[in-house]
């Protein structure tokens, strides 16, 4: 029996419908922190590179803690795992918890560890119209109050 | 309509013209305007689905189970303008692939529950009665009500019926009783069944596994209920408490002879013995007796738990009709051709699901393959054109043989294996399966009846 790629999208979309009280509210929440996130840092740096390592790091959480207790989660167990295929699917399913659980802490990482301090009125002129030597360096944010912060 | 459409349009025209026919008799003729429909495909989600056909065409469907449901959906979507009506009294839909898993504990009852209209697709009329009798010579249904229903075309999909009486002694409200279990027909049976079979695995005792002669719908189903039983005990640490035992009817477990072969030294392992040629005839729920018809005549035995599972047949208003197979070997059951799911003598009737007279497969995974054929061979017929769609005999049976672990046993008519993942050994225990059965195969009958796979 061959199931097509619509079809196995209609299968996966079925799944979730069952899940859809949870993801929804939590996919609009994670919007709204988004939102909120750029409100709050009108004026201030924002800062991605540590709420990505911060999410990052969540996900690699997730993914150890899934790779533990999905045999279980699933009424199965460690020792009822055998061979490649089995292996292979709860790696493939424990990276797939990992990515989703990173990329919901994202908005969440953002507020706690993404904003940084206020721009000066200066600075933020100066990021309006960047100096070119400043363009050139590819790693330091412009307008950058506290620079050694930047790297997350 | 797209410059290429018109091109065929116009071309389409001019060929009827020189066969004397005009635009709206060719419509009328093939019941569709198929060529137009089909040149302008959009086949983008559905793949070998042409844009709707359009039709008058009159359609009844007997049944909204699996297949009656699937069909209803897809015949909405692939037709335009067919008056479709489904009959089936019940407004509840039931989850069948899901009663071992309610019956053995694994599951609650609510995950097999679900009701009829959240599938029904708006423009389709449903009647809640149930047909009594078919008369196909004049092309209608009479319901128990005494209505006449009439159809240009007939989709049969009752799915069979569960034929208590016929072990003596046995009747559905023993379920759940006296030691008595049968996972069969209903939601509430499965659960009624784990409350003696969650009794039996604490206290032991003799336990017997039954299963009837003939043709049943998964076949599976009573040895994975006796799986999961002595892995319910190995888990409670009780298994030392119960002696087990499977009683087939015949010399065989398993219809595919490489899972056949599997189950015989399986079963035997776990210390589950084997009693070939052990067709249930009555039980004596007082005195906890079980008499089996053997070929050395009657052996009674005692029992502490049973699973009946009852002989199974076509229901009686098609058992009884002019559309039943009146020869064996599929007496009784909708006489179809069983690659096209025409019927072999009334060409406007077709058969999808558990009823239809075919050597294999009466699961939910042979709907899934047999619907898209007999719709599309239906649609075929009613723009008098030869079918085409053809079924390979495919069935399914994610055969659960721990909590936690199944083999994934798929075939087709010539009993060779057709795994749908190739990376899923047909052969071995594995957990995907498992997962399969117990997480994902809810969704993807859903999905069928939405006519999305
Ligand atoms: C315990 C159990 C375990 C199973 N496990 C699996 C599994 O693991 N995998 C798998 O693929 N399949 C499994 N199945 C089989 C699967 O559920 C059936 O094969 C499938 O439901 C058949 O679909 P159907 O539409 O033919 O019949 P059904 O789904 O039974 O539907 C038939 C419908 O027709 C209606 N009807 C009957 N008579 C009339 C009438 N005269 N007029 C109007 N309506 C009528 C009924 O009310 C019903 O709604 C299992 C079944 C059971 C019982």
């Amino acid at each position: 029996m061959a199931f097509s790629f619509v079809g196995i999208l209609a299968v996966v979309l079925e799944f979730f419908r069952g899940w859809l009280w949870v993801l929804v509210p939590l996919v609009i929440l994670d919007l709204v922190l988004l939102g909120l996130f750029f409100k709050r840092t009108v004026g201030r740096r924002r800062k991605f590179s540590l709420p990505f390592k911060s999410s990052l790091g969540f996900g690699v959480f997730t993914f150890v803690m899934a790779l533990i207790t999905l045999p279980g989660i699933t009424r199965s167990s460690w020792e009822m795992l055998s061979g490649a295929v089995d292996y292979l699917a709860l790696i493939g399913a424990s990276v797939g918890f990992g990515v989703l659980f990173a990329i919901l802490s994202f908005p969440v990482m953002l507020h706690l560890v993404g904003i940084g301090a206020k721009v000066k009125p200066e600075q933020q002129a100066t990021r309006q119209t960047p100096p070119p030597a400043q363009k050139d360096s590819p790693t330091e944010p412009q307008g950058t109050a506290e620079p050694q912060q930047s790297q997350g | 309509m797209s410059q290429k459409d018109k091109h065929i349009q116009s071309a389409v025209q001019r060929a009827l013209g020189n066969e004397g026919l005009s635009r709206r008799d060719f419509l009328r003729l093939s019941g569709g305007g198929a060529l137009l429909a089909g040149a302008a495909s959009s086949g983008l989600l559905y793949p070998g689905a042409a844009r709707a056909v359009p039709t008058n065409a009159r359609i009844v469907i007997v049944g909204a189970g699996a297949a009656g449901l699937s069909c209803a959906t897809r015949l909405s979507r692939e037709l335009d303008g067919a008056q479709i009506t489904l009959i089936d009294r019940r407004e509840e839909h039931y989850y069948q692939p899901g009663f071992t898993l309610v019956g053995t504990g694994v599951w609650g009852v609510a995950k097999t529950t679900d009701k009829n209209s959240r599938y029904i697709p708006s423009g389709v009329s449903w009647i809640q009665d149930m047909v009594a009798e078919y008369d196909p010579d004049n092309n209608r249904v009479i319901t128990d009500d005494g209505r006449t229903v009439e159809y240009d075309y007939l989709m049969v999909a009752t799915g069979l019926q569960i034929n208590y009486t016929d072990i003596e002694g046995m009747s559905t409200d023993l379920i759940g009783q006296r030691g008595v279990g049968c996972v069969y027909d209903r939601p509430d049976h499965a659960q009624r069944t784990w409350g003696v079979i969650d009794h039996f695995v604490d206290n032991g005792g003799v336990g017997l596994f039954t299963r009837p002669p003939g043709a049943i719908k998964c076949a599976g189903a009573p040895l994975k209920v006796t799986m999961l039983t002595e892995s319910r005990m190995k888990e409670r640490g009780t298994r030392d408490r119960a002696e087990m035992h499977y009683l087939p009817p015949g010399a065989g477990l398993f219809s595919q002879p490489d899972a056949d072969d599997f189950l015989s030294k399986h079963f035997p392992e776990r210390g589950i013995e084997i009693h070939w040629d052990h067709p249930l005839r009555a039980i004596d729920p007082d005195a906890k007796t079980a008499t089996f018809a053997t070929p050395l005549g009657d052996e009674t035995l005692d029992y502490d738990f049973i699973h009946v599972v009852p002989p199974m047949s076509a229901p009686d208003s098609l058992r009884e009709s002019e559309l039943a197979a009146q020869e064996a070997p599929f007496q009784g059951w909708l006489e179809v051709d069983r690659h096209t799911l025409q019927h072999n003598r009334y060409p406007n009737v077709f058969g999808a699901g558990d009823i239809n007279g075919v050597p294999i497969g009466k699961t939910a995974a042979s709907v899934k393959s047999q619907v898209p054929v007999a719709v599309e061979n239906m649609i075929q017929a009613i723009q008098g054109r030869e079918n085409s769609a053809r079924y390979d005999g495919y069935t399914s049976c994610p055969l659960i043989t721990e909590l936690g672990k199944a083999i994934l046993v798929e075939f087709d008519y010539d009993l060779n294996m057709k795994p749908s993942f190739p990376f899923i050994s047909p052969y071995e225990e594995h957990w995907v399966p498992w997962v399969m059965k117990d997480r994902l195969l809810l969704a993807a009958y859903r999905a069928m009846l939405r006519g999305r796979i």
